[in-house]
């Protein structure tokens, strides 16, 4: 019975457990948390049972752990990551602007995977981190404001 | 010498006594009570009814200063600073006598540049052309902002007088470059005002902001050196941009000549844009009395800009065009043209690159031995009316029309400055007359005049809020006690 | 020992004739009422004033000086209180004379002429309002501070906006004032000057006759009390961006606020150290990880083609570009918008001002050294005051901006805090930021009575004679906010 209700709940919505203290962290959670409720999302998070460590270039690594429908957000890099993506800075902009796409960015050398042999891992995360980036930014927030870099 | 006017002067001290004292203080070679070397200081190119000082000195260090004011005010002796006497106000005309302190001669060092602060500490007497030269050979990177000036005028004294500048459809009245000033006052005492306050010792390098503290640099901001003299002025420059560009527009009527100024003043990509009368711009190829021909322009506008990028200035450049093409098709006069400056001298002749290239001696403005202006801040918006009626005003005493006019501060004001050039003896009495009508004018459409000389406060004191009046007395007094500083300025 | 102020009139024969000047209903001297004037957010020590009286025209100021300066007593003007400096504290008591409630008109906008004449009580939210709805064309300079401040009481303490990159201190955008002298005269400074009469329609400059505007700026109203101010409105450009970096290293900072304010591309220039930027998103005593970037810095430029914009932030890259190469530290540039939407909502107070900055105002005590700097200066200042934060345990909260085109720049350490719990540490943090200023010649903005104190003994002897010589005559009593900048009542 306790495990039907553990599942019911996972299906039901996913929780960030902790609280980020760091920058890129801040921002993650920002991504994530208007998916928290939506049923798409929920079933790839839970899907998902991954270290995974993010990494700005020249900034600094963040680790996503995902487990049993929970995100744990950690500054820092988690040395038994399952995977690691690495992406410059003006990449991950790019990506958040839309002028850049996944494919785009690693053949261009913008992003490097480490484990890229965990291709399903690559393509699963991607789906969760990227759309949420893609929402975010489809919506001006700031009114008479153009992007012109 | 003069005999003492109004107010009580030389109390307690013979004039003889006064010359004994300050050979003490200047040494010999550098006081004079001779007629024939008052004489120059006595008058200058305007109107102004001219006056005998009793001395000139020629300090070389403020100590000196310190001791003359000192000495001055102990006795009610007047002073009356000096630099190069090219205000065209008659500000250095001593109206009651007393001492010409003239720093012009040998108080002309630049005292120091800061190139990562951009500014720079002068004494008073160092002039436009000095100051080019220095910064063109030293310090490529930075410019001042020049005035359609001689090269042997102050840079200190324009910018203590709010005059105006290259960069003044950008940045303003010069009053606003000053970060502080160096003054000796009527006590004696050696102040500064702006940042470099802050230390017991004089420092010259922290003086690269006029505010936050209490603003004493108004003090000597507009006061015509009758508050203290000052002697030394850090003064903001600016960063020389890679490319440059100037144009020209070729105008009809004062209205459409307005609406330029204002337009391009507002677009914010020009550092000047000024216009002058066709009559002023004739004058450069000699002609006398030059006269407007029918269909000639009536107003040529010059406009000066530049960008650190080519597409920056590019970007600029287009955006002026596209106003001015606005501007043409809302106007009911059609005939205005927008052309590079360049291709415009080299057509009629390089002798127009005098407009461009400043400072320079504008020769028109000074082959003749009399020239006066009545130069004021004035709305943008009444341009047109000023230019049209002033010009009647020039037909009525047939002098041929000199009007300038230049946006100020991304069009937020405008200078108009009617000039006129004339031969002081035969034609001063009508100069006079003439320059009270173009007053009256002005101040009937809120101008506000700057430089102005005695004759001209005198009727702006009678037309202003009687309670500003009070106010500048009151400061005046404590400033100045025993009004010794350029008594009779401003009717103080 | 307190003078006693009320020797030559009693505190009932005050109150009648207050309430006769502005009627019962706008005087007030009950405890309840008085105790919100009494202290700020600031360390400053709190003072009692004896009435608050809410002024709402000019000819009530007028019979209220002439009262005070009749039997000498303290009269400190006040508009709403955010001047971060303790300057509204009523020092020896008193009347507090609110001009911020009902003296709040925005009395008429110039198209033509773009200057806008205020009373003193309008505020930055009530200013803004009115340009984007009736005036689009228009725009004001507008700060970091909370949409209910005041403008004229920022123009006229130098404060600064999201254009002193381009333009300075907000004194530079006054054209002329109104104040009410000590004797009760009115008087208009600056081009409004040339009419016996005031005329709305002549508020063009402040020069070109004797600069009687400056006797109020900087001046703390201790030289009389502005009722009316005429400030520049700037055409607002049709083309806008907002840029944002992350830069790694104090000194690189600095490098990178000044070069790109020396661009003269930028409306504005402002970095903060990423501390201020996490407590945005809610992070009560963030600290700062090693990797983590130092600083966020802020850019707007605007344009009024788009030829124009894109020039600029082309020219503004290049010149990151070099900096970057220059410099070997990892410094980032990228569209503001896109970092905003990253981060969350939350961060674009940073551009859509004026806003309240919670970070700044959640807690009971704000203060700040702020101070007028050299930017030459400013990275090795940065790191001894991280030290200092560090010292204290306390995340660095560090800001800085360009202003006018760096020719200077405005330098802040921020320290925000629990009033009744650390009141004493924080006095002390506040004296260390202040001596390290100071060593580093910068000159602090909106400064308290402790910090003036300071000042006077360090600075040039002459310039103090000369601010007592105005002060003293232009209000020889000293009822003019007596106590600020060491002038004892």
């Amino acid at each position: 019975m306790r495990k039907k209700l553990i599942i019911l709940l996972r299906w039901m919505k996913i929780s960030i457990i902790n609280k980020p203290d760091d920058i890129l962290g801040l921002a993650i959670k920002n991504l994530f948390t208007p998916f928290l409720h939506d049923e798409k999302f929920i079933k790839r998070i839970n899907k998902l049972n991954r270290i995974i460590v993010l990494e700005l270039i020249d900034v600094y690594p963040l680790t996503l752990t995902f487990h049993e429908g929970t995100i744990r957000i950690e500054y820092g890099e988690n040395p038994d990551y399952d995977l690691k993506l690495r992406i410059t800075v003006e990449a991950f902009a790019g990506i958040a602007e839309g002028k850049v796409g996944l494919i785009g960015a690693l053949l261009k050398g913008n992003l490097k995977v480490k484990k890229i042999y965990r291709l399903l891992t690559v393509l699963k995360f991607y789906r969760i981190l990227f759309p949420a980036i893609k929402k975010a930014t489809e919506t001006p927030i700031l009114e008479g404001v153009i992007n012109i870099l | 010498m003069t005999d003492v006017l109004k107010r009580q002067s030389y109390i307690g001290i013979e004039k003889e006594k006064v010359l004994e004292h300050l050979i003490k203080i200047f040494g010999k070679p550098n006081v004079t009570d001779k007629n024939y070397n008052l004489i120059a200081y006595s008058y200058d190119m305007t109107e102004s009814p001219p006056r005998m000082p009793d001395f000139v000195v020629l300090p070389k260090k403020v100590e000196e200063i310190i001791q003359l004011v000192n000495f001055c005010n102990q006795y009610c002796i007047p002073i009356v600073p000096y630099v190069s006497g090219n205000n065209v106000g008659g500000l250095t005309i001593p109206e009651e006598g007393g001492i010409i302190c003239d720093m012009g001669k040998r108080m002309k060092k630049i005292v120091k540049i800061n190139e990562s602060l951009m500014y720079i500490i002068l004494e008073p007497g160092v002039t436009f052309g000095q100051l080019k030269k220095f910064l063109d050979d030293h310090h490529p990177n930075l410019k001042y902002g020049y005035a359609m000036a001689p090269p042997y005028a102050s840079v200190l004294a324009n910018a203590l007088l709010s005059g105006i500048s290259n960069l003044s459809t950008k940045m303003g009245s010069m009053g606003d470059m000053i970060n502080g000033l160096e003054v000796v006052l009527y006590n004696g005492e050696l102040i500064r005002t702006g940042t470099s306050f802050l230390s017991k010792e004089m420092k010259d390098d922290n003086w690269f902001a006029r505010y936050p503290m209490p603003d004493l640099t108004g003090l000597f901001i507009g006061w015509q050196g009758t508050t203290g003299i000052v002697t030394k002025g850090a003064l903001q420059l600016w960063s020389r941009k890679k490319y440059n560009a100037a144009l020209m527009g070729i105008i009809y009527t004062a209205e459409n000549c307005a609406n330029v100024l204002q337009e391009f003043g507002r677009s914010e990509c020009c550092e000047d844009v000024c216009s002058i009368s066709a009559e002023l711009a004739k004058m450069v190829w000699g002609f006398e009395k030059p006269q407007k021909l029918k269909e000639e322009p009536d107003y040529i506008v010059m406009v000066s800009l530049s960008g650190a990028t080519k597409e920056l200035l590019q970007a600029k450049i287009n955006y002026l065009r596209q106003i001015f093409n606005e501007l043409k098709e809302k106007a009911e006069n059609k005939r205005m043209f927008l052309v590079n400056f360049d291709t415009f001298i080299n057509i009629v002749g390089k002798e127009f690159a005098v407009y461009y290239n400043i400072p320079n001696v504008l020769t028109p403005l000074y082959e003749w031995d009399g020239l006066t202006w009545v130069g004021s801040y004035a709305h943008p918006d009444r341009i047109a009316k000023l230019m049209n009626t002033v010009y009647g005003l020039y037909k009525k005493y047939e002098m041929g029309p000199m009007i300038y006019s230049k946006s100020m501060k991304g069009g937020h004001y405008s200078v108009l400055r009617p000039m006129v050039r004339f031969q002081k003896v035969r034609e001063e009495e009508k100069v006079k007359k003439m320059m009270h009508e173009i007053l009256e004018v002005m101040l009937e459409e809120n101008c506000v005049p700057y430089k102005a000389p005695s004759w001209m406060t005198e009727i702006i004191r009678k037309k202003c809020d009687p309670n500003w009046v009070k106010l500048l007395e009151r400061i005046k007094c404590t400033m100045d006690p025993n009004h010794i500083f350029n008594p009779g300025k401003w009717g103080l | 020992m307190s003078p006693n102020i009320f020797d030559q009139i009693s505190k009932e024969e005050t109150l009648t004739e207050l309430i006769s000047i502005f009627g019962r209903k706008y005087v007030s001297k009950k405890p309840s009422d008085l105790y919100p004037y009494s202290e700020d957010a600031t360390e400053s020590d709190p003072h009692m004033p004896d009435f608050v009286v809410l002024p709402k025209n000019v000819e009530e100021i007028v019979q209220l000086i002439k009262f005070c300066q009749k039997y000498s007593i303290p009269l400190v003007p006040y508009i709403s209180g955010n001047n971060v400096g303790g300057l509204t504290i009523p020092e020896y008591g008193g009347i507090i004379c609110d001009m911020g409630k009902r003296m709040n008109k925005i009395i008429s906008i110039n198209e033509s002429l773009m200057y806008a004449i205020l009373e003193p009580g309008v505020t930055w939210g009530q200013f803004k309002k009115l340009l984007d709805e009736k005036y689009p064309t228009l725009k004001y300079a507008y700060t970091y501070a909370p949409p209910y401040a005041s403008v004229v009481a920022n123009t006229l303490l130098s404060g600064l906006s999201d254009h002193s990159c381009a333009y300075g201190s907000m004194s530079e955008f006054l054209n002329g004032l109104e104040a009410v002298l000590n004797t009760g005269e009115v008087v208009r400074t600056g081009s409004c000057f040339l009419s016996k009469e005031m005329k709305e329609d002549n508020w063009f400059a402040r020069y070109p006759m004797p600069d009687l505007t400056s006797l109020f700026i900087g001046w703390q109203g201790m030289t009389g009390i502005v009722t009316k101010a005429a400030v520049q409105l700037w055409p607002k450009k049709k083309y806008n961006t907002a840029l944002a970096a992350l830069v790694y290293g104090d000194k690189t900072c600095a490098k990178v606020v000044q070069e790109l304010g020396r661009t003269e591309c930028c409306d504005d220039v402002s970095a903060m150290s990423s501390t201020v930027a996490k407590m945005t998103l809610g992070l009560e005593n963030p600290s700062q990880y090693e990797q983590e970037p130092d600083y966020a810095v802020f850019i707007t430029v605007s344009g009024n083609t788009r030829e124009l914009l894109e020039a600029k932030v082309k020219y503004i890259k290049y010149i990151f570009d070099r900096i970057k190469a220059q410099e070997g530290e990892r410094i980032f540039l990228t569209n503001f918008f896109t970092l905003a939407n990253l981060l969350g909502e939350k961060f674009t107070i940073y551009y859509d001002l004026p806003s309240v900055m919670l970070p700044m105002v959640e807690y009971s005590g704000i203060t700040w050294v702020g101070t007028y700097a050299n930017p030459d200066i400013i990275g090795p200042l940065l790191i001894e005051c991280r030290n200092v934060f560090a010292q204290y345990s306390r995340a660095p909260l560090l800001f800085m901006k360009s202003m006018k085109a760096s020719h200077y720049c405005v330098f802040m350490a921020i320290t925000r805090y629990k009033k009744y719990e650390e009141l004493e540490k924080i006095k002390e943090l506040q004296k260390k930021f202040l001596d390290l200023t100071l060593e580093y010649d910068c000159f602090p903005y909106k400064t308290p009575k402790w910090m003036t104190e300071v000042i006077r003994e360090r600075c040039n002897p002459g310039w103090l004679k000369l601010l007592d010589m105005i002060k003293r005559s232009m209000d020889p009593k000293n009822v003019f906010n007596p106590g600020k900048w060491g002038f004892e009542f």
